[in-house]
């Protein structure tokens, strides 16, 4: 039991040789690389069915190894449909949003925090009970003020309504309750005024919490159906997500073009996060060391 | 903070007074006093709406806060080979588009589909009808939110994780702690602001769940309205019905239970001690 | 500005791309319109091409943007709510009709423009856009039900298609073509499926029997004897005689029904004619060799012969300039009900004509390798004798909803009688405070 304590433990400092480690290294490793087979089977099937010949996606969709592969449906899908806009338009408001939420949930969030100021858990409350509220009850306002503020069509429009996201506040904040007041109060000893402080100190060791929300937000965006529909109404706009939901209805249903054009919008997003991934890692290296 | 008054706090003062409203367009507007809320208690499918919806939260919770809680524990407990990839891997379905998933998943549940035939070779279960049979539609919503949240899930308990000082590990082996102990005795005193946060975002989400039943059942509440959702609910009476002043009246009903069970986790994890 | 300047652009490249002569921009009439499929809105763009062609001297300067199908019709309601934001011209899809109908009326009424028209079209097909007496829209196509076969299994079976001619020929047929293939107890082919959670294979009964859910008066028919009818003979397709299943997945276009009609498990099933373009594009055209298009069975001689299934109405909306409103008026007719024009929801959309006469024209009357080589159009004629119309009124969505997720359910999976539910049907819809009558 004590060996296996100090296992728990030891992997973040210094890997020892250790006899018994195999065994259940092996057994643990196994498991999660089935729980990962189980969790990975849909994209699997969407990356095969958008290799399969014209028309073939449901004649065998119970087929898992395909025998014969084609690129039928991508060569379909760039003669049909303006993926390459699609694409940019989608990085370019997914990174716009995540760093405009990113600014403001950070900063709403320390605020909230660490400073002590009247009505502060009313606020908090606020924050929460806004995401409360269904989101489709809330759509005949946006939908008034974003009209009226003259934003369709804008990129400010399609991102700063939705910036303020009570989730990412709510996420900042409990995050920034585990750090130290201490090292807060010796950086003010020191002579720091607040923004050097939040700079300096508070978001250095925040690293982990704002590449988890800024891949999360990220994702948030990128695959957001509802809003940018409101903002948007030209195709050229129109970020991936929502271009690839138009190939589906009633009388014209793309399927190949769906699972090709999904299998391209997928791979942008695992880049970032594969790179943020290490980020997150450094962040914890960080955090390892600092916090102590 | 102005940003979010307006944007988050205005639409939704507007959708209160909505609520006690005649609600037929800008230009046309009565007040209706409480009516709207008496209307909700008399539609035929607000009570299977509000128990789909909370068994659904209950079910989310059980799964959704134990499952990546373990995962991220021992991803984070040095005995898994690779640790990272797996993150990644697990966390990649909430990366897939929404138009994929439900055609993939109505493929998995289908009667002869991939689910059954697993579970008919593995346990020897009769092939159950899934997409059919109305008793089955929350455990398959579950199903599909497991495969989306559980990754990032794994994600908000490792952010936790990483913070949590070795020191106190290391002390604890000294004392003789087992690996459960420690789990038990720090890891998950020192994940509770996580915890809570976790937990109060899948009761929002859970009672809020529209997506999932959206994408599987083709925009429906799936067979005899088994997966038939609070938010499903709502947007039926206001875009299809034309009821917006009910369904706002409904969307208020919703957050207030939101608001009381998040409350209660509030007080159970002392998030306002600090101030009182 | 920029806005503008590319918007203009798009236009343009638009244009262009179509080989429209370019119209100067200072004479033409803006138009712009919302579709949620693609092809309406070429189709809208080829006809102002057409109009243009026709009468040069007020042109039209027409551009539609495509918005996925709920979100569509969201934003639209949205627009007419707070009064702004609307195109001038708009898709609503026949089930979301009625929801734009209820409260005041925000589209323009088009009976003038259609009165031209109005003898050589069927006419029942403008029925479900009429509200309050008026017609406010105009539809793609007729959506006419035609019944599928698959030869293959039937001649298996020893039945000849072309000897079902009522729906009596067509329960035998299907008893002898209904069979466990495997010995295990169950038939693994059936002759027919019917939707559990979709309304296409009820509502052709019912509307058939003369059912509905409103009549021509307008009055909420759902609980009426002939809908007890319908249900009943469908119930009776499964649980009496053992003909028909319910559809996999819940709906003809769950994917796992489409893999039962691959894989030769269900024989026929009956849907209107837009299912066509299903058997090429979902079913890799497997069928190919053995699918043939028949005219719907009848249940009694001189009864209707066929019904109308699905749909979606342009529309014209009050937030168009005042100025323009006769010639949108003018143009819609045009576009949608012009014989050119009917020839063109065949060729640029796949879809049957509204207009009789033109099921003669040499377009329609073409071979198809879908469907065995035959002329799929000499059968879909051959149905339209008496096509039963179908009427809408204000809570049409609610209905549909009521039979899509419960109605139809309750009736097949767990054997409710017809009565029953449609009873709780219009117990719900009182709920909602529908006027249900005596």
């Amino acid at each position: 039991m004590a060996e296996q304590a100090s296992d728990l433990i030891q992997h973040r400092t210094i890997s020892r040789p250790r006899n018994r480690f195999n065994v259940s290294k092996i057994l643990l490793t196994l498991f999660f690389i089935l729980l990962t087979i189980g969790f990975l089977f849909p994209l699997y099937w969407m990356v095969i069915s958008s290799l399969r010949p014209d028309g073939r996606i449901f004649v065998d969709a119970f087929e898992l190894f395909p025998s014969i592969l084609s690129l039928d449906s991508y060569n379909n899908l760039f003669a049909q449909e303006p993926f390459g806009r699609w694409i940019i338009n989608s990085i370019v408001q997914t990174a716009g949003f995540a760093i405009t939420a990113l600014i403001l949930c950070t900063t709403g969030g320390y605020a909230l925090a660490k400073f002590k100021f009247r009505g502060r858990n009313l606020l908090f409350v606020l924050i929460l009970v806004s995401q409360m509220i269904p989101f489709h009850l809330l759509i005949v306002s946006l939908f008034l003020m974003v009209i009226q503020l003259g934003l369709v069509e804008t990129y400010f429009g399609a991102i700063i309504p939705i910036a303020a996201s009570p989730i990412g506040i709510f996420f900042v904040r409990q995050y920034m309750l585990s750090i130290d007041d201490e090292m807060l109060n010796a950086a003010r000893v020191d002579g720091a005024n607040e923004y050097q402080i939040f700079f300096s100190v508070v978001l250095p060791n925040a690293r982990p919490a704002i590449a988890t929300l800024f891949i999360l937000f990220s994702l948030e965006y990128w695959n957001n159906l509802l809003w940018p529909l409101i903002v948007f109404r030209q195709a050229e706009n129109m970020p991936l997500a929502v271009g690839i939901s138009r190939l589906i209805n009633q009388y014209r249903q793309s399927y190949d073009l769906v699972m090709a054009g999904s299998t391209l919008a997928t791979i942008p997003i695992i880049i970032l996060f594969l790179f943020l991934r290490r980020q997150v890692m450094e962040g914890l290296a960080a955090t390892g060391t600092g916090l102590k | 903070m102005v940003v979010f008054l307006i944007f988050k706090v205005y639409p939704v003062i507007l959708a209160v007074i909505m609520s006690f409203q005649n609600f037929q367009g800008v230009q046309s507007q009565e007040w209706v006093g409480l009516t709207n809320y008496q209307n909700v208690f008399n539609l035929v499918r607000f009570n299977q709406a509000l128990a789909n919806t909370t068994i659904y939260t209950i079910g989310t919770l059980l799964i959704l806060i134990p499952l990546p809680l373990v995962l991220a524990v021992l991803l984070d407990s040095g005995r898994v080979v690779q640790s990272t990839v797996f993150r990644t891997l697990i966390f990649l379905p909430a990366l897939t588009s929404l138009v994929v998933a439900g055609t993939v998943f109505r493929l998995i549940l289908a009667e002869d589909g991939f689910l059954n035939l697993f579970l008919t070779s593995l346990f020897g279960v009769q092939p159950l009808r899934w997409l059919e049979v109305s008793d089955l539609a929350l455990p398959s919503l579950i199903l599909v939110a497991t495969w989306r949240w559980t990754g990032i899930n794994i994600l908000y308990f490792n952010s936790g994780l990483v913070n949590i000082s070795k020191d106190l590990y290391e002390a604890a082996v000294i004392d003789g702690a087992s690996a459960f102990q420690m789990f038990w005795r720090i890891t998950l005193p020192l994940l509770r602001p996580t915890t809570l946060f976790v937990v109060v975002l899948s009761i929002i989400g859970g009672y809020q769940v529209f997506v999932e039943p959206f994408i599987l059942y083709t925009g429906g509440g799936g067979p005899g309205d088994g997966g038939l959702t609070m938010a499903l609910l709502i947007y039926r009476t206001a875009f299809t019905s034309f009821n917006f002043g009910t369904a706002a009246a409904m969307g208020v009903i919703l957050a207030a239970i939101i608001f009381v069970f998040s409350l209660i986790q509030f007080r159970y994890f002392g998030v306002f001690s600090k101030e009182d | 500005m920029n806005k503008r300047i590319s918007l203009l652009l798009l236009i343009a490249i638009l244009l262009g791309s179509l080989g429209v002569s370019a119209v100067s921009a200072q004479d033409a009439t803006d138009l712009s319109l919302w579709v949620f499929v693609d092809r309406h809105g070429l189709f809208m763009q080829n006809q102002a091409a057409r109009w243009n062609e026709v009468n040069p001297d007020r042109p039209i300067n027409l551009t539609y943007e495509q918005i996925d199908y709920t979100q569509m019709h969201d934003n639209l309601l949205a627009s007419l709510l707070v009064g702004m934001g609307a195109p001038d011209l708009a898709d609503i899809e026949i089930s979301k009709f009625a929801t734009f109908t209820k409260g005041d009326i925000q589209l323009i009424e088009l009976d003038d423009a259609i009165e031209p028209y109005r003898g050589d079209i069927i006419e029942t097909r403008l029925a479900p856009y009429v509200a309050n007496g008026h017609n406010y829209g105009i539809d793609y196509h007729l959506g006419s039900f035609v019944m599928y076969y698959n030869t293959g299994i039937l001649s298996a079976a020893g039945v000849d298609v072309d000897s079902i001619r009522t729906w009596d020929d067509y329960i035998e047929a299907g008893k002898k073509v209904t069979q466990d293939t495997n010995g295990d107890g169950t038939p693994d082919v059936y002759m027919a499926s019917v939707e559990t959670s979709g309304v296409m294979t009820a509502r052709g009964i019912m509307l058939m029997m003369g059912g509905g859910a409103y009549d021509a008066e307008g009055n909420l028919i759902l609980n009426s004897e002939a809908n007890v009818k319908a249900l009943q003979f469908v119930q009776d397709l499964v649980h009496v005689h053992g003909i028909a299943r319910p559809t996999s997945g819940g709906e003809h276009h769950s994917p796992d029904h489409f893999l039962d009609l691959v894989e030769g498990r269900i024989a026929s099933l009956w849907m209107p004619q837009w299912y066509m373009t299903r058997f090429p594009d979902n079913m890799s055209s497997q069928l190919a060799a053995v699918e043939v298009i028949r005219p719907m069975p009848i249940f009694e001689e001189g009864g209707y012969t066929t019904t109308m299934g699905g749909g979606t109405g342009t529309a014209i909306t009050n937030q168009i300039d005042p100025s323009k409103i006769e010639l949108a008026k003018e143009f819609l007719a045009f576009a949608k009900l012009t014989y050119e024009a009917n020839v063109a929801l065949w060729t640029d959309l796949g879809f049957d004509p509204m207009r009789v006469d033109v099921y003669d024209d040499p377009a329609l009357l073409i071979t198809m390798d879908d469907f065995s080589g035959e002329v799929p159009f000499e059968y879909i004629k051959a149905g339209l004798a008496n096509v039963a119309p179908e009427y809408t009124g204000p809570y049409y969505p609610e209905i549909a909803t009521i039979m899509q997720t419960t109605m139809m359910y309750e009736l097949i999976e767990n054997k409710k009688s017809p009565q029953e539910v449609l009873d709780a049907a219009i117990a719900e819809l009182q709920a909602m405070g529908a006027d249900v009558g005596g």
